[in-house]
């Protein structure tokens, strides 16, 4: 992969990581609004629909600046609408940026995830276009100053007949066909908007698509009260006779406009043309990750039928074929081409039948069997089971706080064996430290792994592990902090209990067999 | 920190991370950093067709399928012009122009912006149909009806085609046209000099005195 991309992924995993670090203390990660950046954009979205819908009923595409105007006057049922209107557009792009960012930092683009991020692309490039022509509908300084901009843009490609640009010279009044194309387009594309939404989210098991409603109205009730305080005022109308020094700008819609200004239209088409082009070929640029994360696969020959990891996959990679050897009704199929090679299914499996090459449950014991047979394993001690992405960060910090650190890929893949067998070869406590739920780069590995250790869903930690000494704890990349409490608080519930015997036998094939045998088939 | 301390950090922290949000969302931002007055040249024009027309007779004619049948055929192009501009005697632009469109049919766009320094200037701006040779000129077709008996199937047919192209050559836009203004350019003020079609001449517009 390019190194651009890898430093741009360093420094988004950092950044993010204060970031979120920060945001999780004063919100909980629950309402964590970096988190919900994907599903704050789509609240924005239903918020502009909502306030467009209601400006639409005002607006005159034979007096543009004038309707508008009139709305902006009208205290009651105007101006606070088209102020959240806007700032539900700002809001959008803020929140898409942060999502995209988020995508980049934790590498979820390429794979069957190329879909998402090529369709991200073209939801970006529509929000812009969106923008673009809803500021042109206020036909003031700044929508003259963009319809200006676009015309040449436009007018640089040999497509249409005659220059847009003509339109906006002074020679005689516009057409009013080119304010009805714009409000056209302005309400058509939220439709193609809905469209590539479907496609962004299609690869996806249960999309989160609404963020928790607390978070969703309180950030809605903020702009609303931000445009209610300040209200919007009016710039002043268009007029091909004067170039304005300043207009009233949106930064979020034209942050290009003062790159753009100065240089021929097509440098400008090149230097856009190449950003772009740099961001679609991210997933191709990515195609050898394939080599160090292949597909899961399926031991057929284990496999019992029984569902869990066509339940627990968050991409829908997994199907349920017929079977006929008399083994049971159905055996897992992984579909390679859906497959991200999150690992979750590792942890779903029961008898640890499906994985990634190397990553299986059995992979995974025999793993933690060579960390027990270490000389350097003290009974007694805490094993800190950290999510490569999110708690290892904190690793240091761990060990000195007196912990074992034990990385693992992702703490959803964890087979909670592999707790049990730590138990049994001498761990006082074991601590499964996971990202925030909404953090994680495999969707739900949080959400299977809790529910695995705490409420007993298929591939569950068996309940001869004593609990005493089990404690699964949220830690993000920027918090060492929390990370080192929950080692602290395991240790501190653990210093009563006697130091545990060492298992003398630690038979891996038993262990297996047990736990297999435990399952209904 | 207690848990008030945290829910007002909290609260802070979001009224500030959505003011700077909405400031951004209105927030002066620099359109045209260069305040120098600029003299707009903007119409479109059709170009006027210089073409050689012959009369074919009725055994040319009836080799041509019906319905593209035409008495007096021509030949030619579409004129190219030279547009000029000078400001106080200098000369501020000089250049050819022709029709848009793949064979130059296509009526003329002007579109130049050009800075001139605010104050008092005496603009010329020409806009001349370039030189045609003799041999292109001619083309005339002569007779009533281009010398063809009234009685054949094309009866009455050349008359129409001749009112055709006069009023093509009628649309065009004259071989010279000149305009010579005194203009008082303010500064980030935009003249704009047009063709008005009606009066068939360049003319110049400026901002409305009340804006
Ligand atoms: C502009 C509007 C956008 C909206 C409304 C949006 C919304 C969403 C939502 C709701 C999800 C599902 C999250 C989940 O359930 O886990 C998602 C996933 C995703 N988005 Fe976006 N997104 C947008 C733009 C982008 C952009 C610009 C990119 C990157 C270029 C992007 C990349 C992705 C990727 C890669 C995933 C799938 C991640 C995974 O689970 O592996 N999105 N998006
Ligand atoms: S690794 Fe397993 S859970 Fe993850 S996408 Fe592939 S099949 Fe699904
Ligand atoms: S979880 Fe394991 S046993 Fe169950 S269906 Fe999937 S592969 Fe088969």
């Amino acid at each position: 992969m390019p190194a651009v991309v890898e430093g741009i992924e360093r420094a988004g995993r950092r950044l993010l990581g204060a970031a979120d670090a920060f945001t999780n203390r004063l919100y909980g990660w629950r309402y964590n609004p970096l988190y919900q950046s994907g599903t704050i954009v789509v609240v924005m979205f239903l918020a502009l629909i909502g306030t467009g819908l209601w400006l639409l009923l005002f607006y005159r595409v034979g007096d543009p600046w004038g309707s508008v105007s009139r709305l902006t006057a009208n205290p009651w049922i105007g101006n606070w609408v088209r102020g959240l209107h806007r700032y539900a557009s700002a809001g959008a792009i803020v929140a898409t940026v942060l999502h995209a960012l988020r995508m980049v930092a934790q590498h979820r683009f390429w794979g069957p995830r190329a879909l998402a991020w090529l369709s991200g692309l073209v939801l970006v490039g529509l929000v812009l276009i969106l923008g673009w022509t809803g500021y042109v509908m206020v036909w003031d300084t700044f929508g003259q100053r963009l319809a200006i901009e676009g015309a040449r843009f436009l007018d640089a490609l040999p497509i249409l007949s005659e220059p847009v640009g003509r339109a906006f010279t002074g020679e005689r009044a516009i057409p009013g066909a080119f304010f009805f194309l714009n409000l056209f387009v302005h309400v058509a594309l939220p439709l193609g908007l809905g469209l590539v939404l479907w496609v962004h989210v299609s690869r996806l098991a249960r999309p989160t698509l609404l963020p928790p409603k607390r978070l969703g109205w309180t950030l809605v009730g903020l702009l609303t009260a931000v445009a209610i305080l300040w209200p919007l005022s009016m710039e002043p109308v268009a007029d091909p006779f004067y170039r304005p020094a300043l207009v009233t700008a949106d930064y979020f819609y034209a942050f290009w406009l003062p790159f753009s200004r100065g240089i021929p239209a097509a440098y400008a088409w090149l230097g856009g043309g190449l950003v772009v082009l740099g961001l679609l070929l991210v997933p191709r640029l990515s195609r050898g990750e394939r080599a160090t994360r292949p597909a899961s696969e399926v031991d057929e020959s284990i496999c019992t039928g029984c569902w869990q990891c066509y339940h627990d996959c968050p991409y829908d990679a997994i199907r349920m074929l017929e079977r006929h050897d008399g083994r049971a009704d159905v055996v897992a199929r992984v579909a390679p081409d859906l497959c991200v090679s999150c690992g979750i299914c590792a942890g779903s499996c029961a008898p640890m039948g499906v994985g990634p090459v190397a990553r299986t449950g059995r992979d995974q014991l025999e793993e933690v069997r060579t960390f027990l047979g270490s000389p350097a394993r003290v009974p007694g001690e805490v094993v800190a089971i950290t999510c490569e992405y999110g708690a290892l960060n904190a690793g240091d910090a761990l060990r000195a706080a007196g912990a074992v650190v034990y990385p693992v890929d992702c703490a959803g893949n964890l087979h909670t064996s592999v707790i049990e067998l730590a138990i049994r070869g001498g761990a006082g406590g074991v601590l499964v430290l996971a990202c925030p739920p909404r953090d994680c780069r495999n969707r739900e590995g949080p959400k299977w792994t809790g529910e695995r250790i705490y409420h007993d869903r298929d591939a569950e930690l068996q309940s001869r592990v004593d609990r005493r000494r089990v404690a699964m704890a949220y830690a993000g990349p920027g918090e060492g902090r929390e990370a080192v409490e929950a080692v602290r608080a395991l240790k501190a519930s653990i210093a009563a209990l006697a130091v545990p015997e060492p298992d003398a036998d630690l038979d891996l094939v038993a262990i297996c067999e047990t736990t297999a045998a435990a399952e209904p088939s | 920190m207690t848990k008030r301390l945290v829910q007002l950090a909290g609260a802070v922290v979001a009224v500030a991370a959505t003011l700077g949000m909405v400031g951004l969302s209105r927030a002066p931002l620099s359109a045209y950093p260069d305040d120098t007055p600029v003299l707009r040249l903007a119409w479109s024009a059709r170009p006027e067709r210089i073409e050689r027309c012959r009369t074919l007779t009725d055994a040319e004619l009836a080799d041509v399928p019906a319905h593209m049948r035409q008495r007096v055929q021509c030949e030619g192009r579409s004129a190219s012009y030279r547009l000029s501009v000078s400001v106080d005697g200098r000369p501020a632009l000089d250049t050819l122009v022709t029709g848009g469109g793949a064979r130059s049919d296509r009526p003329v766009y002007v579109f130049r912006e050009l800075d001139v320094p605010a104050g008092q200037h005496e603009v010329v701006v020409r806009f001349e149909r370039e030189k045609i040779s003799e041999a292109e000129a001619g083309g005339s077709v002569e007779g009533k009806n281009g010398g063809v008996a009234e009685d054949t199937l094309m009866a009455g047919r050349a008359p129409r085609e001749a009112e055709e192209r006069r009023r093509r050559q009628g649309e065009a836009v004259p071989p010279l046209m000149e305009l010579t203004t005194n203009i008082s350019a303010a500064v980030r003020e935009v003249m704009l000099v047009t063709y008005d079609i009606d009066r068939r001449a360049l003319v110049l517009r400026t901002r409305a005195p009340s804006q």
